[in-house]
């Protein structure tokens, strides 16, 4: 029963026991041991000398690793921070917002135009060359689905689309109108199988 | 039964020959608990031979006195030692013991019995006083000055021995030791054998050992220890 308690724990035993590892049944062995072994008491007193140098030293050498990982970070802003590398930033910045911006001074806004005549009555004036956002009156029309057609003078389609009858109003999207003179938009029913829709209406204007 | 309290040494198991050089000697140069026949040591406390008692503190002391520090701090030490000497001593002389070769095992019993009381104490009294705004007493882990010398050089040391470990090997060092993460959970999330983490750290301390030695060869000091071992 004793025979236990009578030998020397091993290193690892030890230090378990100094860093509070041990299971109970090690922990019972280990203590009763060293309440009356003096040389395991030397040599724990050595270990936790050992495990306290070594934690000490752990935390040093990490607090230095730390440490140099901040200057490094903060080395590599400075570099930055010299003239040539300031300008050059500076340069990357303007030409950065230049892609961004200068595409959209050079895009055109669309103009908003509101047609409400029938032909013959109108004599409204669009921009040439620019998108158009077109508000035709449709009051009186039943809502639902339409066809719209932009022709010219001569008769030519130059673009068609679809839109619907919201309210008294049907509000259609336009690419840019290039050339100038009287145009027309057409509202169609929307066609049903081959045969063409009705017209519903149609808007006159200028484009100069 | 006495043929086992008899047994003059443990049987060296294979284990301790990991012992470290100065334990070799300290185990070497004193005879230890391992020559005590207990039955004959507990009759004479009984009795109250003074020879009995010494051999009983001598025995014990320096334990019972590792044990209270390390449960307890280094307050009023003495006093402690002395009163869990005479707790053992009257129980022994009570009869209290029947079985003289479980001695250790008692000692045991009674020093934790001790460390408990004195835990329940100082919780008690913290309680009571509580309402005197005398502020909080903390105990005072300061070591002495040659202490704190030598944990200087020792981490110096340490420091030296860290650095030229590579990452991985130091941040297993850092897991047991500062993060105090088990050895098991070590291995499984690092991948490792125990083997492979026994050796990390003994090779570390070997390294502790060849630093340090050749720190103190180059200082001369090494030498004069060598000296003064010889003669």
């Amino acid at each position: 029963m004793q025979d236990i308690y009578l030998d020397h724990p091993t290193e690892e035993a030890l230090e378990r026991f100094v860093l509070n590892h041990a299971d109970e049944k090690e922990l019972e062995i280990v203590e009763t041991h060293i309440l009356a072994c003096e040389s395991c008491v030397t040599r724990l007193e050595g270990l936790e000398l050992q495990i306290s140098a070594t934690k000490l030293a752990l935390q040093q050498v990490r607090n230095e690793q730390f440490a140099k990982q901040a200057t490094k970070k903060t080395a590599s802003w400075k570099t930055w921070a010299t003239a040539p590398g300031l300008s050059l930033a500076g340069g990357l910045a303007v030409l950065a917002l230049g892609v961004v911006l200068v595409p959209q001074f050079s895009q055109k806004q669309p103009a908003a135009v509101a047609l409400s005549a029938y032909r013959g009555l109108e004599n409204l004036t669009v921009p040439e060359g620019r998108p158009l956002h077109i508000s035709l009156n449709a009051n009186d029309l039943n809502s639902g689905p339409v066809a719209v057609e932009l022709i010219n003078e001569n008769g030519r389609k130059l673009w068609q689309g679809s839109s619907n009858i919201q309210g008294d109003k049907v509000e259609v999207s336009v690419p840019q109108i290039s050339e100038r003179g009287t145009h027309f938009f057409r509202l169609y029913t929307p066609k049903s199988g081959q045969a063409e829709g009705d017209l519903l209406r149609e808007f006159a204007f200028q484009v100069k | 039964m006495l043929a086992a309290q008899q047994k003059l040494s443990p049987t060296p198991a294979a284990n301790v020959t990991q012992l470290s050089p100065e334990a070799e000697e300290a185990k070497t140069s004193k005879p230890g608990f391992t020559t005590v026949e207990w039955s004959e040591l507990v009759s004479k406390v009984k009795a109250g031979e003074d020879e009995g008692m010494e051999q009983l503190y001598k025995l014990f002391s320096r334990g019972i006195r590792y044990y209270l520090c390390r449960q307890l701090g280094p307050q009023e030490l003495e006093d402690k030692v002395h009163d869990t000497f005479l707790i053992v001593v009257n129980a022994i002389r009570r009869g209290d013991l029947r079985e003289p070769e479980r001695l250790m095992g008692f000692v045991r019993t009674v020093v934790r019995r001790q460390v408990a009381a004195y835990i329940e104490t100082a919780v008690h009294t913290r309680r009571e006083q509580a309402d005197l705004e005398t502020g909080i007493t903390v105990a005072d882990k300061k070591q002495n000055p040659e202490q704190e010398a030598i944990l200087r050089q020792k981490t110096a040391l340490m420091k030296n021995v860290l650095e030229s470990l590579n990452q991985r090997d130091r941040d297993i060092l850092v897991r047991f030791y500062l993060m105090e993460q088990s050895q098991e959970q070590i291995c499984r999330e690092m991948s490792l054998t125990e083997t492979q983490f026994r050796l990390l750290k003994s090779r570390a301390k070997a390294k502790f050992g060849e630093i340090g030695k050749k720190k103190l060869t180059a200082s001369g000091i090494f030498s004069v220890f060598v000296r003064t071992q010889a003669s």
